[in-house]
């Protein structure tokens, strides 16, 4: 192809094609590029969260009076200093109603759960303080499993009664397209798999966090780290109750992320201590709160029923998908929903039935990671289509073939395809691998109708 | 709490300053010297970002209370870029691609450094020993190593 | 909190007796986990650091690092390189790795297959002596090729089998000893277990240490270092 003939015959291609020298990579190997916590203001406090030490339990009391003796402790700060402390991030989109607590009040949901921060002129200093807090629980029956969560008797953790999100009054998102049952009457062969995948860390090497100053003009200046720079002004705003002018959020560069850096978990409490005490604050979390506090990856129950003809063509596809959202919501609604969307991946199955259900357990809040949503539930997906051409004993790439969406398909959605590429992927990857092909799976076409 | 007053040479500076007890190497040279070049990101030795030279050694420097190193001299980051563009080390990461959020850089360049000052010529696997201490989240390990023995050869 | 930093053995050892700190040396192990009023008596300026050798018996004093040991004395480099990266190795010092808990502590399996004899001033090891053996025998199961910790580690002078990673702290195999006395390599690999009483961690299950022991038994005493 001949270089420098856009669309118009007139452009030309100055990047695609060509290695671009990145715009931060210059700061990056001078270690000038400056991260939230190279911003070193005078004065500088430092926050640490007491933390629950139970999954589940009532608050009896909380004392903070050993806290406040610590040399250096500056400010405590309680739920009763948080302006609005039931939030919930997806609310700014119209998803959810606040449910979580930026300090607890009555109860703990998880192991983790911030109750108490504590501020003082070191962060060896707000250390000892945090660990100083004492609390009394009253201990509550924990549920850990997804399935145990949203029976009829279990403890009900959540406001609303259930211990499931509710998406328009419904118990989870659903798809439905043609009549499974009747399709799996009419199949050839049944089958039924499970799968449990764990909850996955993102890891950033650069820890959550972020440091507050108090500026001169009222306004308070964000240096975050956030992979989510307006989600956590706005956020943050609705929580302190203040107009959004009111801050100003510093950020984009971000020392690893991977989806671990969306919540709003830092930013809105060093705000108060900011504004309590006048002075810049620093919140980082040390690698324990990363790995263990820091929202994962959910944990994903997938259970696939498939009718399947001899010949490999799936008539009916049933999925019920867990997804663990832990104590809280976060973005996992958000996650579940594209799971239902995601399902019943790129074949063209003309019975479907998808129930997609975001769970709450006493587990640690999950949230966003990269793909998800999507990527548990694709790993189920494909193994299920290369068991069952090891079942049928098919070639898994022609089994993939016969069913693969074509444009004018009918999605489980209701959508009609278009824009479907995966027979010629699936062309073009065996012929790089080296994979025969029969000709008629050579001959298919995204284009060419059923 | 009584602090001590710590002399130590850093980048080819005297530098004389008092920390509080606990204080360390990384928190002495971030916080009181303003070299933020080295990062903290995991304050326990596992991940490899706060990597300084110490009396010629890469060590991690999150794991050194100052107070320990009195009279040491200290080579960050900042002290191996030159005056005028950049170290062969640097200028082989940036052409190649070898950072994207940038945050372990600091500490690959400097656990780098101190292997091709003692072998100039390494293999691969010499290469892959020396940042085996050195954790790169956006598992840009390939490009680290390529990077590292270009700028080998380029020295050499 | 406070650092202490000593600049003799008996002004460690009184600081100590004094209840002062905890001691600490390279700093990597116990270091990082202490809580925030903790004290510390560093052994950096002790004085206790340096490899002494007449090419039959090693002398080396409690600071040196694990680097400096691999300089000094060739025999062990291939298990030293085993342990953690250079960068820790640097600071990490062979006092300390005697009271490195499982499964780290691959440095301490060594020298208990060297039958190595510790010199102590109070309660602080001051230096560890070992012979070079004439024959050195090691392996280290890992997640990783490098930079990870014991899965099973094993060493051997050929006579002394020494293991890691497979019970509460480095153990001799007794009996698997005497299976090698009798030239029974697989004999030895299988009696290996009688030493283990394994354990659950991030890097394997007791049940897969029990698993693989002996397969790492009989790779290490079949390939000399």
């Amino acid at each position: 192809m001949s270089e420098g003939n856009g669309a118009n015959g007139n452009s030309t291609f100055d990047v695609i094609g060509k290695p671009v020298q990145r715009l931060d990579s210059l700061g990056h190997v001078t270690g000038r590029t400056q991260f939230f916590e190279d911003v070193n203001p005078a004065g500088m406090l430092h926050l640490k969260m007491h933390r629950s030490e139970r999954h589940h339990a009532n608050l009896v009391s909380v004392d903070t009076s050993e806290a406040e003796k610590v040399k250096g402790v500056v400010q405590i700060l309680t739920h009763e200093d948080v302006p609005k402390n039931w939030y919930t991030v997806l609310t700014l989109i119209n998803v959810g109603y606040p449910e979580e607590l930026v300090l607890a009040e009555k109860k703990v949901l998880w192991y983790g759960e911030p109750i108490v921060a504590v501020v003082a002129t070191s962060e060896r200093a707000a250390r000892e303080g945090a660990a100083a807090v004492k609390v009394e629980y009253e201990d509550l029956e924990p549920i850990f499993d997804v399935e145990e969560a949203i029976k009829a008797d279990a403890y009900p953790l959540k406001p609303h009664g259930t211990n499931y999100f509710e998406y328009e009054g419904h118990h989870c998102r659903r798809v439905r397209l043609g009549d499974v049952e009747k399709g799996f009457a009419e199949a050839d062969h049944i089958f039924e798999f499970k799968y449990q995948s764990k909850p996955i860390e993102q890891a950033p090497t650069e820890t959550t966090g972020c440091i507050v100053e108090p500026r001169h003009d009222g306004r308070l200046k964000i240096y975050s780290n956030t992979q989510a720079a307006f989600f956590t002004l706005d956020n943050t705003a609705l929580i302190l109750d203040v107009p959004f002018g009111k801050l100003q959020v510093v950020g984009g560069t971000v020392g690893g992320g991977f989806g671990g850096k969306v919540d709003v978990t830092v930013e809105p409490i060093t705000c108060i201590a900011a504004m309590k005490t006048g002075k810049p604050v620093k919140y980082v979390y040390d690698r324990y709160e990363e790995m263990q506090i820091s929202s994962p990856r959910a944990a994903e129950r997938i259970y696939i029923k498939d009718g399947v003809m001899n010949d490999g063509t799936i008539v009916a596809r049933q999925v019920t998908l867990y997804a663990d959202a832990g104590a809280y919501s976060r973005h996992s609604p958000y996650a579940t929903t594209k799971a239902a969307a995601h399902m019943p991946g790129p074949y063209n199955i003309p019975n479907v039935h998808i129930d997609s259900w975001c769970v709450y357990t006493n587990r640690t809040p999950s949230s966003a990671m990269r793909g998800f949503g999507v990527t548990i539930g694709d790993f189920a997906l494909e193994t299920t289509m290369d068991r069952i051409a090891r079942a049928l004993d098919l070639d898994p790439l022609q089994l993939r073939l016969k069913n693969a969406y074509r444009d004018g398909d009918m999605k489980a959605h209701h959508k009609v395809a278009e824009g479907t590429a995966l027979i010629e992927v699936i062309q073009k990857a065996a012929e790089q691998v080296g994979h025969e092909l029969p000709d008629e799976y050579r001959a298919m076409s995204s284009k060419e109708a059923r | 709490m009584p602090s001590s007053v710590i002399e130590i040479t850093v980048n080819g500076s005297e530098e004389e300053f008092i920390a509080k007890p606990g204080t360390t190497l990384l928190g002495a040279l971030r916080d009181t010297l303003g070299l933020t070049a080295a990062k903290r990101g995991c304050g326990v030795g596992t991940c490899g970002t706060c990597t300084c030279h110490v009396d010629g050694e890469a060590v991690m420097s999150c794991l050194v209370p100052v107070e320990t190193i009195n009279g040491a001299t200290v080579r960050t980051l900042e002290g191996t870029t030159p005056a005028d563009g950049l170290s062969p080390l640097q200028q082989a990461f940036l052409d190649n691609f070898a950072t994207q959020c940038g945050f372990c850089t600091p500490g690959m360049i400097m656990a780098a450094e101190a292997l091709l000052a003692v072998n100039p010529a390494p293999t691969r696997e010499d290469v892959v020993t020396a940042i085996s201490g050195n954790v790169c989240r956006c598992t840009g390990y390939e490009s680290i190593i390529e990077a590292i023995l270009i700028a080998a050869e380029a020295t050499s | 909190m406070l650092v202490h930093v000593p600049t003799s053995v008996d002004e460690a050892v009184a600081l100590l007796d004094e209840g002062k700190g905890v001691l600490v040396a390279g700093c990597t192990g116990l270091y990082p986990h202490l809580g925030p009023d903790q004290s510390i008596i560093s052994l950096r300026n002790a004085g206790l650091s340096g490899v002494e050798t007449d090419g039959d018996t090693v002398r080396v004093g409690a600071t040196t690092t694990l680097t400096q040991l691999a300089r000094e004395v060739p025999f062990l480099r291939e298990s030293i390189a085993s342990i953690a990266s250079p960068t820790i190795r640097n600071m990490a010092t062979v006092g300390g790795n005697l009271f490195a808990p499982q499964p780290h502590g691959d440095l301490a399996v060594c020298l208990l297959a060297l039958d190595a004899q510790i010199d102590k001033t109070g309660d602080v090891v001051t230096s560890i002596t070992f012979k070079v053996p004439e024959h050195w025998y090691y392996t280290k199961a890992m997640r990783r090729k490098q930079n990870s910790a014991s899965i099973v580690t094993v060493a051997s002078d050929g006579v002394r089998i020494a293991l890691g990673g497979v019970a509460p702290g480095p153990v001799r195999a007794l009996a698997a000893e005497a299976k090698l006395a009798e030239g029974d390599i697989d004999g030895a690999a299988e009696a290996a277990l009688e030493a283990a009483d394994p354990f659950d961690d991030a890097y394997a299950s007791a049940w897969y240490r029990r698993r693989v022991l002996p397969v790492h038994v009989r790779r290490a005493l079949t390939n000399a270092v």
